[in-house]
């Protein structure tokens, strides 16, 4: 899918200030190849990488290129009503999306007959949680070394009446629609999209410029928090070394 | 990561790297006229090749590289080797320097022995197959083995050798070093320990401009304490 790469629509104050509240924090799980935890609004998403590994059971491999097996699970903690632990219909339609956008991203081809397993676990949910863990899990990959042709970037667009906001409600009401959208960087590929209620032929072309201003700017916030984690692991052993 | 090359800044994927008329190197794709880095690392610049030197990844094998494998299972004919990477190697029992009989594998090497060896063939599927006879290859007794990032292997050996020469000229240990990041140390347990030590160091200081300096002080710190 692709959309004007010179996006017509510029952030207002409101959007920015909702972006910017997002906390990116890299290597949160020692023992994964790469983690990342991402908040933002009501969602917290921690994501672990393990791979290039060797495939178990040994069925599934690919002599052509690495199988991307993502896990999304949510704690029971996660929502305002408890959610029954382990896998459902819903976290195995997302983990399938989160792959299948994921795969996009990465070399698969680099790495035949391996496995790259990507574990999401969703602390809070809210409004948004789909393109927040697909950032997550881009910047967990760029941590466990794996080559990938862009970052993963996305956005979430609320539209209703008065026409499409990034900032989400606490709470959808039927008469909004939800687009959540994976961007492959800053370019105008699309990898990811979802829209949840009902969307008219011009909220759409509205709501992707919209999706698309604010994928871009969470985009360059993703590669300043990068350069700026291996920046800061510098510094801190500078000090250690003094 | 010290070697002749210009190495400079710190790059994230995606970034534009380069001027015009360069070539696509190790870790970078060309799109369009621009060259895009595909991992985070340090942009090296050798000749009109622009390169990305990886600061995190895993091995992969590559046909000459010398590495330190161990035993994962053997049959009557081969081993089977961890290599420290998502693929296995095979060593055939003709390619051992011992005159193996047919079934008598695992009374030569058994599961979890570590062994120096040299990887003679990779194929398009990472098919790995290396070989024990050769000079400078052997079986390892005694010792301890240690991981480490296999993109920190040429800043643990050091331009020329020299941090590496660091390393055993101040321990007076026996170190070696496979390209698949896993490093045999052998000495006294307390130098042992000062080498694992200053391992640590190189993997957190690897942006470093004076690794060789920084290293030389810990050592003398050190024996300050000992």
């Amino acid at each position: 899918m692709a959309q004007d790469p010179h996006s017509s629509y510029e952030l207002t104050d409101s959007d920015t200030r909702w972006i910017e509240q997002m906390e990116m924090k890299i290597g949160r799980i020692g023992r994964a190849d790469g983690s990342c935890q991402v908040k933002l609004g009501g969602n917290n998403v921690i994501c672990a990488v393990y791979g290039p590994r060797e495939v178990y059971p040994r069925h599934l491999q690919d002599s052509l290129k690495a199988i991307v097996q993502c896990k999304y699970n949510l704690a029971p903690f996660s929502s305002q009503e408890r959610k029954r632990p382990g896998p459902d219909r819903r976290s195995t339609e997302i983990s399938r999306i989160l792959g299948e956008a994921l795969e996009e991203v990465m070399f698969v081809q680099r790495y035949p007959k391996t496995s790259i397993d990507i574990y999401f676990e969703v602390m809070e949910a809210s409004i948004g949680i789909r393109w927040l863990s697909l950032v997550a899990a881009s910047m967990a990959l760029v941590d466990a070394g794996i080559p990938i042709k862009e970052l993963a970037s996305g956005c979430s667009v609320v539209v209703d009446g008065s026409g499409p906001s990034i900032e989400p409600p606490s709470e959808l009401s039927p008469e909004q629609t939800l687009v959540e959208v994976g961007t492959l960087g800053d370019s105008d590929k699309f990898i990811m999209f979802q829209v949840d209620g009902g969307l008219s032929q011009d909220d759409m072309s509205q709501t992707m410029d919209v999706a698309q201003a604010g994928s871009k700017m969470v985009y360059d916030m993703q590669k300043e928090m990068i350069r700026g984690h291996f920046a800061q692991l510098s510094e801190s052993d500078e000090e250690v070394g003094q | 990561m010290n070697g002749s090359e210009d190495v400079t800044d710190l790059v994230v994927p995606g970034d534009t790297l380069g001027e015009e008329g360069m070539v696509p190197g190790y870790g970078t794709i060309k799109r369009g006229d621009d060259i895009i880095s595909t991992r985070i690392g340090l942009v090296s610049v050798r000749g009109n090749t622009v390169n990305v030197i990886p600061i995190r990844g895993k091995y992969l094998p590559r046909r000459d590289d010398l590495v330190i494998g161990t035993v994962r299972e053997y049959s009557n004919t081969n081993w089977s080797f961890d290599l420290n990477s998502p693929y296995t190697a095979f060593l055939h029992f003709k390619d051992v320097p011992w005159d193996v009989d047919f079934g008598e594998t695992g009374e030569y090497l058994s599961v979890g022995d570590a062994a120096i060896l040299r990887i003679t063939d990779v194929d398009v599927r990472y098919r790995t197959t290396v070989v024990l006879n050769g000079p400078g290859l052997k079986k390892l007794n005694g010792g301890r083995l240690v991981k480490i990032n296999p993109t920190m292997v040429p800043l643990v050996i050091g331009k020329n050798g020299s941090m590496i020469s660091v390393l055993k000229g101040a321990t007076s240990c026996r170190i070696f070093i496979g390209q698949n990041g896993v490093l045999w140390v052998d000495g006294e347990p307390e130098d042992v320990d000062l080498v694992l030590g200053a391992l640590d160091l190189i993997e957190r200081r690897c942006y470093s401009k004076q690794l060789n300096k920084e290293i030389e002080l810990y050592f003398a710190d050190a024996r300050m304490f000992h």
